[in-house]
Formats: C-alpha cells, structure tokens, sequence
C-alpha cells in the first residue's frame, strides 16, 4: 500500500532522514520506534507533504505522492493524526468531527460518512456524550480519541498515528492501544510512530527501528521484542 | 432636543454600519490567516472608484455596476492573497501583516494613478429626498446602508457558523497544519477569505460614498475606524464587529452632536481605550483556553 525509497528529508543544515526505506501493506500495523529526534515525526510529515522531502520517492497505492499538497495526500487516503493532537479546541467535538469528513462531497459520501460517524462513536464511546462540547475542555485522552476518530470519518485507507499514547495516562494508553488492535482487527491498515516502544511492538505486526535518521533495525515486531539490542536501547530494564 | 437626538442616533447608526462592514472585513481575514489586513479600508475605496467608471465610463446601470465591482475588488483581494502573501518567504505574522501594509500603500498608489486625486462622487440608490421617521430626517441611502449591512453580517454569520466551508475556514486559521490534515486547501482557503474581505469592502464603498464623496486616500481613516470597531467589539468576532462598529458610530455621533464637534474622535477613541482596559478582548471577545 505504502513504499517508501531512499527518503532524504534536510532541514535547513539539518540533514533529518538519511535514506528511509520502508513498505507497509494493506491490513497491516507497523510500527515505527525511536528516540526524540530520531526521524520519526520527521518522516511522517515527508508522507503527508507536510515536509518536503529532497530525494527519494514514496509511493502510495501506486500512485506517485512525493511533492504533492497535503490535502491531496489526505484525498488518496493517507491520513495521519499529528502529535499532540491538533484538534480544534474552539470548535465542538462534533464539528471537528464533521471536518475530519471534509472530503465527503457526493451524496453517497455523505450517507457513508454517517456509518463511519457511528462507528467512531461505538469505537470511543465517550465522545458520543460530549458532541456538543467545546474540544478544548476536553481531557488529554478524550482529545486523542476525538483526533483519531476525527481521522477515521475520512476516506482513511492508511492510518497514520504519531505518538498517539504521548502524554497520557496509563489506563488512557492501554484503552488508545486497545482501539488500535481493534481497528486492524476490522481490516485497517495502520503506521504507528511510538516512543512507548514496548507497547509499540505488542500491538504492531512489524517494526522499524529509527535512529538519526536511518532505519537502523527492521522486523518482525514479536523478533524485535526478544532482540538484545532493542531491549537494552528502548525497552529499558525487563519488567519482572 | 428630542429630535436632535433622534437625528444624531439616525446618522451614528449609518455611520456605525459602515465601520461594522470594514469590521467584517478585518474579522474574515483573521478568521483564515491569524493577521491584520491594513489594506481592508483601501478595498472599500476600490470599490466605490470600480463603480465609478462602471456608471460613468461603461454607463452600465446600477446593479451591474454593483455586481461587477464587488467581483473586481474580491479578485484584487485574491490576487493580494495568491501574488503577496503567499510569496512570502516567512509566514511570521509581522512580516505578513507588513505586506498588507505594503499592498495598501500600493493600492491607493495606483487609485491615484488611474482615477486621480480629485473628489469623485457617486448617485444615490433610491433618489435624494429625505424620509421623516421619528422626527429625524433621514436619506434613503442611509436605509440602504444600514439594510446592506445587515444582510452582509447575515451571510457571513451563517457562512462561519453553519457551513462546512466557514467551519474549515476557522478550522485554518487556529491550526493550518491539523487543517489540511483533514484534506482542506489550505491556501485556497486564505486565498477565499481575502476574496470575501475584498468583497465585502466593496461593498462598503459602494454603499457610503454616496453619502460621503471619496478621495483615493479615505480608506486610511476608515480603516483605522472599523479596525477599532473590531477591536471593541471582540477581534475576529462577526457578531462583535457590528456591536463594535455600531457602537463607535453612535458615540461619534452622539459625542459630536451633544458634546462638541471637535472632540468626536477623541471621545470615540477614549471609550475604546476604556473598554480594552477593562475588557482587552473586546466587547464580545472570547477568553482563550484550552488544555494542553
């Protein structure tokens, strides 16, 4: 779904990512982790066209992507939930909803938009109760539900997830990792961007290692798991 | 007296609707690009100077005239937004609101240019004979402004608070990056609201100068009025622009009328100044915050 080439992305002098290469396919969950600084945000900006990248090529559904607009990427269906949520607090929740279905034009669309409006809904049930609220007096992770759901009532064939866990509570990140399984349970495919690389690596299919800026390990994420230099780098000391 | 006073509040609220529809312009800019557009009283010059050649040089009738120079003043706005500011190489607000500045200098350049430096006028819409209502004498072409203004702020209320499009336009202006996350053009976006501004300027000009006579240079000082009208009544609130146009046009009219001529400007602006003291987010202004 998803191929990505010798991706080199400079920020002024910066040289941020040094030749990605990496591929996610339809159903899949793959993870990227790393430390701050390492690339991550970095690469998922270069997929959404919020950076641009300098060389190499990214290929969504077949169709050539580096360059283009943001908006145009998002109407192929790559849409990516930013760190720190974004969402918009002076609206309410349901109007934020309603912007993540922006796209939807055709009245056929627009009669989608409402099945995949109450699928969010039972997905994080939570937000049904607070439509009508401002999304800025919302809780940390009732903004990330509303941030991912508001990216799931577009026509989201790729989701794209940065650091979706950053910031909130224990008990909210095992709820956001739940919703994530559950979302390739029904057939999604996902590209997570995690520092939580622990809970990164349980939920994903397979994992790519960032380090200044290079893909420094890739795999399979339950080989990454047991890997020596993964454990020692990212998954602190063993949990006993 | 009494009649006086109906007079003074009949021409404040003229006044008062001509600077809300300035307000409107600056609120529609701030609701896309987070900036101060100084070229705003410049688009009303633009258009009254578009509808004088349209009348006189075409001698097109007055509707299309209209059409037509609302249309030319939104695509000058358009072109500001495509040509200007989005050329600039620092989207920093300082840098952006300075181009505005530039583009205003440049208009009124070019007004002088093309139409000259004398005094132009335009026809009433509906005859010159003043209507008695309430004992106050009043030209049609104040109902016209007051009535235009109206449906101005109509419009624009329903466009930010009950289209998809108005909803997305804010939606830029608080995070242009979340927003095109969510597929929204975010530059044609911009490129829409100093269309709108354009137009909605326009339409100002079109409407007062009949009353007023302009000058290719009157669009510094109005500006500047509907600018602190905006700010009064709650900056890049549609709502808040007319409260606050209306309000600086009657306490001119009235402070002119009751208190002393000389001073109208100086009691319009002292209330401005109190009411930011005690309210620095304008009269309908919304405290910001959220959690983080």
């Amino acid at each position: 779904m998803l191929i990505v080439q010798d991706l080199h992305v400079y920020y002024g002098g910066l040289h941020a990512l040094k030749g990605v290469n990496l591929h996610v396919s339809k159903g899949e969950i793959v993870a990227i982790i790393g430390r701050n600084g390492a690339g991550k945000t970095t690469l998922l900006n270069a997929l959404s066209g919020l950076v641009k990248a300098q060389r190499g090529t990214i290929t969504f559904r077949g169709i050539p992507i580096q360059g283009k607009k943001p908006h145009k990427i998002v109407r192929l269906g790559l849409c990516q939930v930013p760190e720190g949520r974004r969402i918009f607090a002076p609206l309410t929740v349901s109007e934020n909803l309603e912007l993540g279905a922006y796209l939807k034009r055709t009245p056929q669309e627009k009669a989608k938009s409402k099945e995949d409006l109450d699928y969010v809904l039972q997905l994080f049930p939570l937000l049904k109760k607070r439509l009508h609220l401002r999304a800025g007096i919302l809780s940390g992770g009732e903004q990330q539900m509303l941030a991912i759901g508001r990216a799931l009532v577009g026509n989201t064939k790729l989701l794209a997830l940065d650091e979706p866990s950053l910031g909130l509570a224990p008990m909210v990140v095992k709820e956001i990792f739940n919703v994530i399984s559950r979302l390739r349970d029904d057939g999604g495919t996902i590209l997570l961007v995690e520092q939580n690389a622990r809970e990164a690596l349980s939920v994903s299919d397979r994992a790519y290692v960032l380090e200044a800026g290079r893909v420094a390990i890739k795999g399979p994420s339950s080989r990454l798991l047991e890997e020596e230099k993964v454990k020692t780098a990212y998954l602190g000391k063993k949990r006993r | 007296m009494n009649q006086n006073l109906a007079q003074f509040i009949f021409s404040g609220t003229t006044t008062g609707a001509i600077y809300a529809l300035i307000a409107l312009g600056f609120c529609i800019v701030e609701n896309s690009m987070k900036i101060v557009n100084f070229a705003q009283g410049d688009f009303l010059t633009l258009g009254g100077m578009f509808m004088f050649s349209m009348l006189y040089a075409l001698h097109l009738s007055i509707l299309p005239a209209i059409v037509l120079s609302v249309l030319a003043v939104a695509l000058i706005g358009a072109a500001m937004e495509r040509f200007a500011l989005r050329l600039a190489k620092s989207k920093e607000t300082v840098v952006l609101v300075f181009i505005t500045i530039g583009a205003s200098i440049f208009i009124r350049g070019g007004i002088k240019l093309i139409w000259g430096k004398s005094p132009k006028s335009l026809p009433y819409f509906s005859g010159a004979h003043p209507i008695d209502l309430l004992g106050a004498r009043i030209l049609p072409q104040s109902l016209w402004v007051i009535g235009g203004t109206i449906a101005v702020f109509l419009a624009l209320h329903h466009f930010f608070h009950h289209t998809k499009q108005g909803k997305a336009m804010k939606a830029v202006a608080y995070d242009p990056k979340a927003a095109a996350l969510m597929g929204i053009n975010v530059e044609a976006m911009m490129m829409l609201s100093l269309a709108l501004a354009g137009g909605v300027g326009a339409v100002a000009g079109i409407l007062i100068i009949p009353i007023t006579t302009m000058t290719f240079d009157m669009g510094v000082m109005l500006g500047l009025k509907g600018f602190a009208a905006a700010v009064l009544g709650g900056y890049g609130d549609v709502m808040g622009a007319v409260i606050g146009g209306l309000l600086l046009g009657l306490l001119e009219s009235l402070g002119a009328g009751l208190i002393s001529s000389t001073y109208k400007d100086v009691i319009a602006f002292v209330v401005l100044l109190l009411v930011l003291f005690l309210r620095p987010r304008g009269i309908l202004g919304k405290e910001e915050w959220e959690r983080v």
